[in-house]
């Protein structure tokens, strides 16, 4: 199992500054995601680890030796690109065989290989298939097959789900998964879509206009964002602006608390609660340390099992409460209501 | 490596296309071409021979009217053409009639050219056919006329006006015209609004495509004109072929290039225009 | 509407094909009058085979078409390549110099070709033919390869090196054979293109030495003999089985991966 460094790391396409003094570790074994909207610099990143792009500065080294200046051809690394980029004149087999003749292993060894990959991806019989003969999500698995079979260093997918549609994601989510940990190998998954981010990895990274805003597990990041990008990309948020006082934050409606340490008296500050976190109720709490704030409902969006509450702040905030429909109180647009929660839910963003 | 692949294909129109054309341009300011023992004695009275030789003008003016006549037919017969084939037909038939239009542009020229001869000529279909109305009548032979020619030409270039509209209605969004529609525009106020406005940049690149040729055409004006087919193209010729004064139609030919690059650059001009605001 | 926009069309493609119908049917028929009944008889086709200049000329065309479409295919393939792929200074200026062998009135060219092949002591001929046949077919070349280059997944290179393929192996192994309906879809037309070729051959022909084209020109201007009906109906069946193999392997989409 080998580690993926990147040692900051810039790219400039013409005058647009790609990534900025990206530094970023991979760990072993592990699943980490590259997530972000496009044009944040995720792809080029990912392309850098694979070497299709040379970076201007910046190093990359896998398993800590520098690779920086080595060709694609000689990383030993496994790709997957969005495109699946299946060669459409060979058969499945073919396909997945490529890798390991390159290697040199060739003959009885290697079908013993590719028919071991095409098991692992619950692909066992297609080996005499054509690609245009397989659907989305099958050509997506011969490319994890062929991609895998090699045993590389490291496995690079770029947004290789973006195609498919909603069922067959999640199937093949819990799938790559499956087979990341079976394989065990260092895997680099590029996405712009949170939720994937947040189902598929050991820890994420959130890349915006090419620097990494935050690095760590999915629920360090989300319970626990450090920016307001950050906060606002990775689930909702609920933000609230306000200065320092000796009593806590000084917000439109009240005084809010949270269990960090403040910055200095009078400075403007901003604060994300995530919209699980709060309650409705129609009278105030009694627990006596809660964050409290009058608000009014705008709408209320049923989901059967859990609604969503677009309310309207006392500074005029556009605030998302997301509650279990356990015992629903008949909320109508309109109505004022009180929203409560901890103070340890209560996150100190940047801005 | 670059380089490498690229010298080859660029080297040979070096050689056969820009030299030659650098060379005739050098040979047009001379007063006779320099072979032989004649000497380099640089001129430009070929170049203002139009002024020398009238005659010459009305052969211009000959090429010219050619010109617009083929390629306003070709646009007048085209565009329906084009039309019916984007929205009348579908599926297998229309891939067979794009094809059936198509081929006979990319067959030999000069055999379609001669096909006509037959169809025209004194006894030919034509002929045929009107005696069998009128059988009284005098032998028709439209053949070795201006009417021939055109009809040659037109007959030879209608395709390209077919293929350049057709392109340009074809990529017409189906939905735009539902939309006029839904707004209550009917059939003829949505040709004249939006399928003909859409349809510009197809009329006017073929008829780029038609003119420039046409103007330069020898083939034809001699096959099917004869005598009377005497236009800028066998005027050109003549001088290469008959009268072998190079120089004069060196400068001919850079006379009828320097027209076509004016063309050129004022369609093209005119074309970025309206695709930039359409 | 539509029954007329297809009766149109019907009556726009008899108007195309009437006189090479003519043409065709007037091969086949005995009589050299267009006295009806028609009767089927090959004999100008006999002829035809007598005429040993209509006969060299005809080999002198698949000859010169043949050296044409070899050569211009490679060198117009290793150029597309290149043109398609790569981003590099000064491209747009070399796809514009594309453009003057097609855009140029072909009697411009050839008098060019003429007057310099002439004066640079290349002289006419088969060989300087083959010459300007290449130079006119290099730029169709170059336009249908990179169209086939185009549709082609850029990834599927960079996949095969992600697998441990040099750049030479990815090329050889994936792209190539990829290609190679597009690269045999050019060669059709680089042949048809110096099959068909008149005005350049014109020019460059010498007493003796020409191609089909410029021999039936000949044979026109001198007076008409129904052998000509004969040849020009071979000549066209072969262009249209060429364009008709062009186009089947130019729209052979499933074999190459698009995106």
């Amino acid at each position: 199992m080998t580690a993926v460094d990147v040692i900051s790391v810039g790219k400039n396409y013409g005058t647009v500054r790609v990534l900025d003094g990206v530094s970023a570790h991979f760990e072993a074994g592990r699943f980490t995601s590259l997530l972000g909207p496009s044009g944040s610099g995720k792809t080029t990143l990912l392309r850098i680890v694979a070497g299709f792009v040379i970076p201007e500065e910046g190093e990359v080294r896998i398993g800590g030796t520098p690779v920086t200046d080595e060709p694609v051809w000689r990383r030993n690394i496994g790709m997957v690109f969005q495109s699946y980029a299946l060669f459409p004149h060979m058969t499945v087999a073919e396909n997945v065989v490529f890798g390991l003749n390159r290697r040199g292993v060739r003959g009885a060894a290697a079908a013993r290989e590719v028919a071991r990959a095409l098991e692992l991806v619950r692909l066992p019989d297609f080996g005499d298939r054509k690609p245009k003969q397989l659907s989305g999500g099958q050509q997506q698995r011969v490319a994890l097959a062929r991609a895998i079979v090699t045993r590389p260093r490291v496995l690079l997918l770029d947004e290789p789900l973006s195609a498919l549609d909603r069922r067959l994601r999640q199937e093949m989510q819990v799938e790559l998964r499956r087979i990341q940990r079976e394989s065990g190998l260092t895997t680099i998954f590029v996405t712009h879509d949170q939720e994937e981010a947040l189902t598929l990895s050991d820890r994420i990274a959130i890349l915006d206009r090419g620097r990494i805003v935050q690095e760590g597990a999915p629920n360090e990041i989300y319970e626990k964002p450090r920016t307001r990008f950050a906060a606002a990309f990775l689930g909702d948020a609920n933000f609230f602006q306000g200065r320092v006082t000796a009593a806590g934050i000084d917000v439109a409606g009240g005084v809010l608390r949270t269990a960090e340490p403040l910055p200095g008296l009078d400075t403007t500050v901003t604060v994300a609660v995530r919209p699980e976190k709060i309650t409705i109720s129609l009278v105030a709490p009694v627990e006596p340390d809660q964050n409290r704030l009058a608000a009014t409902v705008r709408e209320v969006v049923y989901a059967g099992a859990a609604s969503t509450y677009l309310i309207t702040g006392p500074g005029g905030e556009d605030l998302k409460v997301f509650a279990q429909n356990r015992e629903t109180p008949s909320l109508e647009p309109n109505t004022s209501v009180i929203l409560s929660w901890s103070p340890a839910h209560t996150i100190l963003v940047e801005t | 490596m670059i380089v490498g692949m690229l010298l080859p294909a660029y080297a040979w129109l070096m050689l056969a296309v820009f030299l030659p054309l650098l060379t005739m341009l050098g040979f047009s300011f001379l007063k006779v071409a320099p072979f032989g023992n004649h000497p380099m004695v640089f001129t430009l009275e070929h170049y203002l021979a139009f002024v020398r030789r009238p005659y010459l003008v009305d052969v211009a003016w000959a090429s010219l009217s050619l010109g617009f006549w083929t390629t306003g037919l070709c646009a007048a017969i085209g565009l329906p053409a084009a039309l019916a084939l984007a929205r009348a037909t579908r599926g297998r038939v229309k891939q067979v009639l794009f094809l059936l239009i198509i081929l006979p542009f990319w067959t030999n020229g000069l055999v379609r050219v001669f096909s006509w001869t037959m169809v025209l000529r004194d006894g030919g279909i034509l002929d045929l056919v009107i005696h069998f109305f009128t059988p009284h009548a005098p032998p028709q032979g439209l053949l070795y006329s201006y009417p021939a020619i055109i009809i040659g030409l037109v007959h030879a270039y209608l395709p390209y006006m077919i293929l350049t509209c057709y392109l340009a209605l074809a990529s017409i969004d189906g939905a735009l015209l539902e939309a006029a529609e839904s707004l209550g525009a009917r059939s003829l106020v949505i040709f004249w609004k939006i399928i003909l406005p859409l349809s510009l940049p197809g009329l006017v690149s073929g008829s780029i495509l038609i003119f420039v040729p046409v103007i330069g055409s020898f083939m034809e004006p001699r096959i099917l004109g004869g005598r009377v087919g005497v236009t800028m193209g066998t005027m050109i010729e003549d001088q290469f072929t008959q009268a072998f004064n190079w120089p004069l139609g060196a400068a001919l030919s850079f006379t009828m290039l320097a027209v076509v690059l004016v063309i050129f650059g004022v369609f093209s001009g005119a074309l970025r225009n309206r695709l930039a605001t359409s | 509407m539509i029954p007329l926009g297809r009766i149109y069309l019907l009556v726009v493609v008899a108007f195309l094909y009437l006189p090479i119908a003519v043409m065709v049917a007037m091969a086949f028929n005995a009589s050299e009058l267009y006295t009806l009944p028609l009767e089927v008889s090959f004999h100008w086709f006999e002829e035809l085979a007598g005429n040993e200049r209509l006969l060299a000329a005809g080999r002198n065309s698949v000859m010169v078409a043949l050296v044409t479409s070899i050569l211009a295919t490679s060198i117009g393939t290793c150029a597309g390549l290149v043109l398609s792929r790569r981003k590099f200074r000064g491209r747009s200026l070399l796809q514009a110099l594309l453009l003057p062998p097609i855009a140029v009135p072909w009697i411009i060219t050839g008098t060019a070709m003429l007057v310099f092949f002439f004066w640079s002591g290349i002289g006419r001929g088969l060989h300087s033919m083959i010459i300007g046949h290449v130079a006119l077919a290099i730029p169709y070349v170059i336009l249908v390869v990179g169209t086939g280059l185009q549709t082609l997944n850029e990834e599927l290179e960079q996949a095969a090196m992600s697998l441990g393929s040099k750049p030479a192996h990815a090329f050889l192994t994936v792209t190539l054979p990829l290609l190679a309906p597009s690269i045999v879809a050019a060669a059709l037309f680089a042949f048809a293109v110096s099959f068909d070729q008149f005005v350049v051959s014109y020019f460059l022909a010498t007493p003796g030495v020409t191609t089909l084209p410029v021999e039936i020109y000949a044979s026109i201007r001198k007076g008409f003999t129904p052998e000509i009906n004969a040849i020009s109906t071979i000549l066209l069946g072969v262009s249209m089985i060429l364009i008709l193999l062009f186009a089947r392997l130019s729209h052979m989409g499933d074999v190459s991966d698009r995106r």
